[in-house]
C-alpha cells in the first residue's frame, strides 16, 4: 500500500473528531438530562 | 416528532455496522487507482463526509429554517432543527476540508491551493461558522431564531455555487465522481470501488440521522435549560421587587432608658 501515513491519518483524523463529537453530544445530553430530572424515558421531547 | 429511545439504538446500531464495513471494504478489498494509487481510499471519506456537509445537513436547516420563517408552520422545533444539522454540517465540512487537503498533498503535492472549489467551499464552512455565531448572540428567542434562520438561507446561497464551480472556472479539482446530474446513472467510477462508496455514502448518513437525533435531543434540553434559568431569574426580581415595596418597619418606640441622657 503506498502513502500509508497520509490514508492512516485521514482516518484517523476522521475517527478522532466524529468521535470527541459524539462523546461530547452524549454526555451533554446526559448530564443536562440529570441536571433537569428529564432523564426518565417518558420525559424525552416530543 | 416523537423520538423512541429503541429506534434510536438500533439506527446506532445500523450506523456502527455499516461504517465499519465501510472501512474494512475501503481500506481491505476496495483496488487502487491507476493514477491516485491508495490515495483514492482517502475519497471514501471525503466524498461522504462532503455530500452531508453540503447537501443533507446545509440543506435540512435551510428547510427547516423556511418552515420556522413561514408563520403557518413557525414552531420551536424547526429552529432547534436547524442549529443542529448547521452543527453537524459543519462538523463534517471541516473533515471534508481536512481529509480533502490530505488527500490533496499526496496527489497535487500541495496541502491547500487557491482553487475555485476549495475556496467556495472555505467560504461555505466560514458562513455556516457565522451563522453558528448568530445563534449564539443573546436576544429575544423569536428574533434570534428568525435572524438565524434568514443567515441560513443567505448561506446556502453558495451551495450550488461550490457544486457548479468545477464548470464554471477552470480548477485543478476533479468534477464530480457520483453527484454529476448529467450522469447519474453512468457514473465515472465502477464495481467494487462504485459499491464501497455507494455504501459510504450510506453509513455516513444513517451517522448524520443518528447524530441529529442526539443533537435535537441535547438542543432541546438546552431550551428547557434555559427557559428554567429565566423563570428563575423572574422569581428573583418579583421576590425583590415586592421587598421594595413593603413599607420600612416602624421604629421601636422610645423607651425611658433611651430618652434618658447618658451622661
Amino acid at each position: 500500500m503506498t502513502d500509508v501515513a497520509y490514508i492512516a491519518a485521514g482516518y484517523g483524523l476522521t475517527a478522532a473528531v466524529l468521535g470527541a463529537y459524539t462523546t461530547w453530544v452524549i454526555t451533554r445530553r446526559r448530564a443536562l438530562a440529570r441536571t433537569l430530572g428529564l432523564d426518565g424515558p417518558s420525559k424525552r421531547p416530543e | 416528532m416523537l423520538v423512541k429511545t429503541r429506534s434510536t439504538a438500533l439506527l446506532g446500531w445500523a450506523t456502527g455496522l455499516t461504517l465499519g464495513l465501510t472501512a474494512f471494504l475501503a481500506l481491505f478489498v476496495s483496488p487502487a487507482d491507476v493514477n491516485q494509487k491508495d490515495a483514492v481510499r482517502l475519497l471514501y471519506l471525503h466524498v461522504p463526509t462532503a455530500w452531508l456537509a453540503m447537501y443533507v445537513s446545509f440543506g435540512v436547516t435551510s428547510l427547516a429554517s423556511a418552515l420556522y420563517l413561514w408563520p403557518r408552520t413557525r414552531s420551536r422545533t424547526w429552529d432547534l432543527v436547524a442549529g443542529a444539522s448547521a452543527e453537524i454540517g459543519v462538523v463534517f465540512l471541516g473533515l471534508t476540508l481536512l481529509v480533502g487537503s490530505i488527500w490533496g498533498r499526496t496527489t497535487w503535492g500541495v496541502w491547500w491551493t487557491w482553487d475555485a472549489r476549495l475556496t467556495t467551499t472555505a467560504v461555505l464552512f466560514v458562513l455556516y461558522l457565522g451563522y453558528l455565531a448568530v445563534r449564539r448572540v443573546v436576544a429575544d428567542p423569536d428574533v434570534a431564531a428568525k435572524r438565524a434562520a434568514i443567515v441560513a438561507i443567505a448561506a446556502f446561497l453558495d451551495v450550488p455555487i461550490v457544486h457548479k464551480s468545477v464548470e464554471w472556472w477552470r480548477t485543478l479539482h476533479q468534477p464530480a465522481s457520483l453527484f454529476d446530474e448529467r450522469r447519474l446513472l453512468d457514473p465515472r467510477i465502477t464495481g467494487v470501488m462504485l459499491g464501497t462508496l455507494l455504501l459510504a455514502v450510506v453509513s455516513f448518513t444513517l451517522l448524520y440521522a443518528w447524530l441529529l437525533v442526539h443533537r435535537f435531543r441535547l438542543a432541546w434540553l438546552e431550551d428547557q435549560a434555559a427557559d428554567r434559568r429565566m423563570e428563575v431569574a423572574l422569581a428573583e426580581r418579583h421576590a425583590e421587587a415586592v421587598l421594595a415595596d413593603e413599607p420600612p418597619p416602624a421604629p421601636a418606640p422610645a423607651t425611658r432608658a433611651t430618652l434618658e441622657p447618658t451622661s
